[in-house]
């Protein structure tokens, strides 16, 4: 029965994809933000996302499934996600898969009440997105990193820096003419910077929360990209079973417009 | 448990293809070949005799600047063939590499939908380019 709960489940927000608004951006190829709490055990994850982009190339919107598959067992989080893309470019439909994220978290620092957490993230992504359909990078990149949590209650304070580099030259990153895959941009290397806050709402029983913050990437010898930056509120109802809502406002050098990102995760202690 | 667990990924994976792998709309030939393709000393193509004619009937119906984005069946915002300035603002090699034939190889890419250039106009636009984009 409980298989079946999770079946009807993921089919909705499967069959939500086609309905929404296309207001969100892939984060597909980006390091997600720091974990925060100390939940054990396996999670899944299946998000969609939809967008209207503008870029000085294409105009167009895209629509895409996130699956993303998580452990967390003592200090070490390891995740797994990989999305499936519909886009269209200048009135050109493609479908796709988009570039395979394997990313991990260490915990090493955090204080006895854990109250003030830290450690290192290393992440990396796979081309399996076809980059002449703006749906991947077209080759290997490492990210690596630091994440800090401040759980001054009932405040959660988050932070994160990556570095992001390919494994190509920067002339093979462009040999599309195009400054990185419109599903998820991101130059050929870069500074990513993530800082968020996140406050329960109501009752304690109802296990709402609100997460605002922002995120910016800065390119790092990439003349052909710029900076990025963007603010996001989520909401998140749920502890084991978990929905959330995320939006996220484009303040510069986004080609997407207004985003919205909806997810079901699933804790399988 | 570990039925669910393992019955929620095969799930996930299903739907991630059924989202990805939709009907192709459009086929597409070869590209990225070196054609080849060299300049005779008599060559007489010029946009005005060849290349002009070429983009109308088989280019301008995406790669044209009158065409809304919306319009362009996927041609890029900046790859415009209405004129002779429009197709030098473009590289040679990658049009050469979408749409040009020559002695060793020919490439097809482009146009993606019918009607499609011969062979031979194919083999005349590799000598243009070769030539410079007289």
């Amino acid at each position: 029965m409980a298989g079946l709960r999770h079946a009807l489940a993921w089919a909705l927000v499967a069959a939500l994809v086609p309905l929404s608004p296309r207001v969100s951006r892939a984060q597909g190829c980006h390091v997600p933000q720091p974990q925060a709490g100390s939940e054990q055990g396996f999670r899944l994850a299946l998000a969609q996302e939809t967008t209207r982009f503008r870029s000085p190339r294409y105009e167009g919107h895209y629509q895409g499934l996130l699956a993303r598959g998580s452990v967390t067992y003592r200090w070490l989080y390891a995740g797994i996600g990989m999305a499936a893309y519909r886009i269209v470019r200048n009135g050109l439909t493609s479908r796709g898969f988009g570039d395979l994220l394997i990313h991990s978290q260490a915990r090493l620092l955090s204080t006895h009440d854990d109250t003030f957490a830290g450690g290192l993230v290393l992440g990396a992504t796979l081309p399996t997105g076809d980059a002449r359909a703006d749906l991947g990078m077209g080759h290997w990149m490492l990210t690596t990193g630091a994440w800090s949590t401040a759980n001054v209650k009932p405040l959660l304070l988050g932070a994160q820096i990556t570095y992001a580099q390919s494994l190509t030259s920067a002339h093979a990153h462009h040999h599309h003419e195009s400054a990185g895959p419109l599903v998820a941009p991101m130059a050929a290397s870069e500074v990513d910077a993530t800082l968020f806050a996140s406050l329960p709402l109501g009752a304690r029983s109802t296990s709402l929360r609100i997460k605002a913050g922002t995120n910016l990437a800065e390119p790092v010898a990439d003349d052909r990209s710029t900076t990025r930056a963007d603010a996001f509120v989520a909401f998140m109802l749920g502890r084991r079973t978990t929905t959330s809502v995320e939006l996220h406002f484009p303040l510069v050098g986004d080609p997407s417009e207004q985003r919205l990102m909806l997810e079901l995760s699933v804790l399988v202690p | 448990m570990r039925s669910n667990f393992l019955g929620s990924c095969a799930l996930a994976v299903m739907t991630l293809g059924v989202v990805a792998c939709g009907q192709a709309n459009e086929t597409t030939g070869a590209s990225g070949q070196a054609t080849g393709a060299t300049c005779p000393p008599d060559s007489e193509l010029t946009y005005e005799t060849f290349t002009r004619d070429f983009m109308h009937d088989y280019c301008t119906r995406c790669h044209s600047a009158s065409l809304a984005s919306a319009d362009r069946n996927g041609a890029p915002n900046d790859h415009d063939f209405d004129t002779l300035a429009g197709l030098r603002a473009t590289a040679s090699a990658h049009l050469a590499e979408q749409a040009a034939a020559g002695p060793d190889a020919e490439n097809s890419a482009m146009p993606p939908t019918d009607p499609r250039p011969s062979t031979e106009e194919r083999r005349k636009l590799g000598e243009w380019l070769a030539c410079g984009m007289p």
